[in-house]
């Protein structure tokens, strides 16, 4: 059995039978009376439409205090003393408070301290046997951490790219199902390219209800290679998340996924020791025989996916334990440079389909191919330009819209831009536009910068999933200069954005916040190490952003853009965070 | 769970660089844009960036949302902040020679150049002289502040520094942008300020007093006649047309509707967009509208809703708004004080 600890930074307060510190006296908490303490949580009371009872969120969770009596037992009192004041030494600062369970199953459990206090409790008879008693009482964050960083490393890149089609909607063949009720019955039908699952049902009182099913791919090819695999489908509207099967009964998020503007979904996997890709959903039975799901193709590829360029790279993060955390995070632009820069993280329970990049959505007009765009191309503001986004990627919130710009100037300067967002329904415009002038101070020279284009509530009216938001962006009349947009961000308020003006190194770093560092840190530099690292405030003090990343514990999602370099390497540190105690699983 | 939502950026520098800091509150006014704004950081701490008179901005996820000037940062490390339109307080509206100008663009462009004003200005304010020949005569310079307050008060508009450092000017809303859904929070109507019936007392440019007045009929009928006399003397000298446009601005400017007793506090999810999207992305001059409550105050006919206008907002510490309708009655003794402090 392992031997239980508690350790206050390197103060072991819980002693074996025969161990003893320096000054020969043992030190032992009373784990009777030890506790962890409750973290008060800060709320908030909504008003809603319910008749009764009240909607209650969230705002922030307040310190724990655990309060831990300890005895110390020594050979005489001067010794005992001794003791003492190592202990009090070590109040008042942040350390860690390391508990290990008498378990071999089970982590060793961190909490950090902020503060601490030593208090003695006076015991005349105790005295005589040189005993003393003492309670360290501790202020510590609300919860308890893993020992050691999780570390999420970087993407591997091939440098040649290779795809392989693995099935296509062409054939049946290579599809099975699997289904939860045997009065179903289920047929594929091959149309156009395209697999048609449809589900019939003989009994008509079953029309109306809810069935889930399974489709299974073996995967007999060998994809150690290509282990990007990537599913192209499509539901039913309003059918409720796909979810996903790894071949051992393990639940995979996929790394991206990417809503066309037809509707289509592209989901990627990470692939490596899977034995089979299983597709697990529910549709609504809406007849007696109603289209499921459409499959067109699987692919695989030994390329991480991209946002229109492998300028802009989304990928996920299994965070893991049951709170928040903070995220620390590292790009390696050194394939080029890094360029302008930015980096938004966001909850996955935001919603599986929202992606901030819009440029696949732009809708009608011209887009010149420019191989220094993120998007992979310009669009003159001369005319008004439309980015069509379906309503369903677009969670209702607060969103900042950045846009990639660039003007043929001479010089900087304030220039003037209409931009306006408006919901479409078919061929109606559903609802007031809401339209705002705003005047971005944009580079020159015809260098792309990014532009922060102001705070939005999307969508502007809410529809249903097969409605769009709109939104447009056009040069003022009375705005002489050309201004060309590249890509267009809409930045939902639950996300976190750190944005860069343009910098010519290699590497950009994001420290979160800890407790040696309670601010965090922002550096750049060209040096893999850091060694020539230096504090980047100033690239984000003119018109950037410098946020906490704050991680969710059921995993968030990274747009990562550099304008000077493709298929940048991103790595994710992060401390996973627990109630009281921590789970072994890794998401 | 809340985010962090606005971070403090002294002369171009994140605060995050500059120490710790939470606890951020700020306020804006439809009349003026930005007005104050506070945060708190570890006390004792020291900067350079951090003295007195240095440019703050906050910024949500890098979009600015106030501007404005540190006030002289003390000791228990909290910080206060001016908004960025009290430069105008202290700058005279002179053209490019020195000579008083009464043209809001000239009054503000030069005084950018010369970098007395941080602000930008985007969009034209006016490129007319505020005051008529006969006003000019014997106004001397006037302070760019007081310049504008007298083109807003003619205009029936008002003027604003933004967080952008924009000069804005705004009316009263057509449409509402906003709705709180039945019941979240009823407004009660205050008369302390109705008013149909506007007598103004001005100086014209013989040296003699002369009334001029202005009438809202629908109010009238409505409410009974409820008269009141402004002096409008402080404007300096008027003509009779100068003198009926400042009493027209104030008619637009609500004083015919019923008043508000008390602000609308929000929470997130609380305000709705007219779409129906929850969000705070609201702006001072924005309407609201209040569903599910009766409102009596209008003019024209009672609604099974109320409107109301943001002239207020404080943006609380917590994430949460407290939304001052534009026209609410003063209710507290600070704000009693303030409405002296004013008039006097």
């Amino acid at each position: 059995m392992t031997e239980q600890s508690l350790h206050l930074g390197e103060f072991s307060l819980i002693m074996g039978e025969h161990e003893v510190d320096a000054n020969g006296c043992t030190v032992n908490a009373d784990g009777l009376k030890t506790e962890w303490g409750k973290s008060e949580s800060a709320t908030a009371t909504l008003t809603s439409m319910m008749r009764d009872g009240d909607r209650v969120v969230g705002v922030r969770n307040g310190n724990r205090k655990p309060v831990i009596p300890v005895c110390i037992a020594g050979p005489d009192l001067g010794a005992v003393a001794d003791t003492e004041r190592d202990l009090a030494r070590l109040t008042g600062k942040p350390l860690p408070l390391r508990w290990q369970p008498p378990d071999a199953n089970a982590e060793p459990c961190v909490f950090d301290v902020v503060w601490s206090e030593l208090e003695h409790k006076l015991d005349v008879r105790e005295e005589a046997r040189a005993r003393r008693y003492f309670t360290l009482s501790l202020d510590a964050l609300p919860f308890a951490r893993d020992e050691h960083l999780t570390v999420t490393p970087a993407l591997p890149v091939a440098t040649t790219a290779t795809t392989n089609t693995l099935r296509t909607g062409a054939s049946t063949s290579g599809w099975s199902f699997r289904l939860d009720v045997a009065w179903w019955a289920i047929t594929f039908s091959t149309s156009g390219g395209l697999l048609g699952v449809t589900r019939t049902v003989s009994d008509p009182t079953r029309v109306g209800q809810w069935h889930t099913f399974a489709i299974v791919l073996a995967q007999p090819e060998n994809t150690s290679a290509t282990p990007y695999v990537t599913l192209r489908y499509k539901q039913a509207p309003g059918s409720p998340r796909l979810t996903f099967k790894d071949g051992s009964g393990a639940y995979r998020e996929p790394v991206n996924q990417f809503v066309s503007p037809t509707g289509w979904t592209e989901a990627t996997f990470m692939s490596q020791g899977w034995t089979e890709l299983e597709i697990v959903g529910s549709a609504y039975q809406y007849d007696l025989s109603s289209v499921a799901i459409q499959l067109e193709w699987i692919k695989a590829s030994n390329r991480p996916p991209v946002r229109s360029t492998p300028r802009q790279l989304v990928r996920t993060v299994d965070v893991g334990g049951s709170a928040r955390t903070e995220g620390s995070i590292h790009i390696d632009a050194s394939a080029g440079t890094v360029g302008d820069c930015l980096v938004f993280t966001w909850p996955r329970t935001l919603g599986e389909f929202y992606s901030p990049v819009l440029s696949a959505y732009a809708s009608g007009g011209t887009t010149v191919p420019d191989s220094t765009a993120a998007s992979g191309g310009y669009r003159s503001l001369a005319t008004a330009q439309s980015w069509l986004v379906p309503a369903h990627t677009l969670p209702s919130g607060d969103y900042q819209i950045v846009a990639r710009l660039k003007t043929d100037a001479a010089s900087d300067g304030t220039r003037r831009l209409r931009i306006q967002v408006k919901s479409w329904m078919g061929s109606t415009v559903i609802g007031t536009p809401k339209e705002e002038y705003v005047a971005p101070w944009l580079q020159g020279g015809l260098e792309y910068g990014l532009a922060n284009l102001g705070e939005f509530t999307l969508p502007p009216t809410r529809v249903g999933d097969n409605g769009a938001v709109d939104i447009v962006l056009q040069r003022r009349d009375d705005e002489t200069v050309n201004i060309y947009a590249d890509e267009l961000y809409a930045l939902h308020e639950d996300g976190s954005l750190t944005m860069l003006e343009q910098y010519g190194g290699k590497h950009v770093w994001i420290d979160a916040p800890s407790l040696d560092e309670p601010k965090g840190a922002i550096w750049v530099g060209n040096a893999a190490d850091g060694s020539d690292k230096w504090f980047a405030s100033w690239l984000v003090g003119g018109t950037g952003s410098w946020d906490q990343h704050v991680f969710d514990p059921e995993g968030v999602n990274m747009l990562t853009v550099t304008g000077g370099c493709e298929f940048a390497k991103v790595d994710v540190t992060h401390y996973r965070r627990h109630h009281t105690h921590v789970s072994k699983a890794l998401t | 769970m809340s985010r962090r939502p606005v971070q403090p950026v002294v002369d171009n520098r994140p605060m995050s660089e500059l120490g710790e800091w939470g606890e951020v509150t700020y306020s804006e006014e439809w009349l003026h844009g930005c007005t104050t704004a506070s945060w708190q950081s570890t006390p004792g701490v020291r900067h350079d960036a951090l003295r007195m008179g240095a440019r703050v901005q906050l910024r949500k996820k890098g979009w600015p949302v106030w501007a404005g000037i540190l006030q002289q940062p003390g000791v228990d490390g909290m910080f206060y902040a001016r908004g960025l339109w009290t430069q105008a307080e202290r700058v005279p509206a002179i053209d490019g020679a020195g000579n008083a100008t009464y043209v809001p663009d000239t009054a503000i462009v030069n005084a950018i150049n010369r970098g007395d004003l941080w602000w930008r200005l985007p969009d034209s304010v006016s490129t007319a002289p505020v005051l008529t020949d006969d006003e000019a005569g014997s106004a001397g310079i006037l302070m760019v502040a007081d310049l504008l307050d007298r083109w807003a008060a003619k205009a029936g508009k008002r003027w604003g520094v933004n967080g952008r450092r924009e000069v804005y000017t705004s009316a009263w809303p057509a449409l509402p942008s906003w709705q709180l859904a039945p019941g979240a929070t009823p407004l009660t109507p205050a008369d302390d300020d109705v008013a149909n019936y506007l007598i103004g007392r001005f100086l014209n440019s013989a040296g003699t007093y002369e009334p001029a007045s202005v009438v809202d009929t629908l109010s009238r009928d409505r409410f009974g006649t409820r008269a009141v006399i402004i002096d409008l003397t402080s404007h300096g000298v008027l003509d009779a047309g100068g003198a009926v446009a400042i009493l027209d601005g104030l008619l637009q400017g609500g004083k015919a509707r019923m008043g508000w007793a008390e602000p609308i506090e929000v929470g997130r999810g609380d305000l709705l967009n007219m779409g129906g999207a929850a969000g705070q992305a609201i702006k001072v001059g924005d309407g609201v509208r209040v569903l599910g409550a009766y409102d009596p105050t209008w003019t024209s006919a009672p609604k099974s809703f109320t409107e109301a206008v943001a002239g207020k907002i404080d943006h609380r510490a917590d994430g949460s708004l407290l939304i001052y309708p534009e026209g609410k009655a003063s209710r507290s003794l600070a704000e009693l004080l303030a409405d002296m402090r004013g008039a006097a």
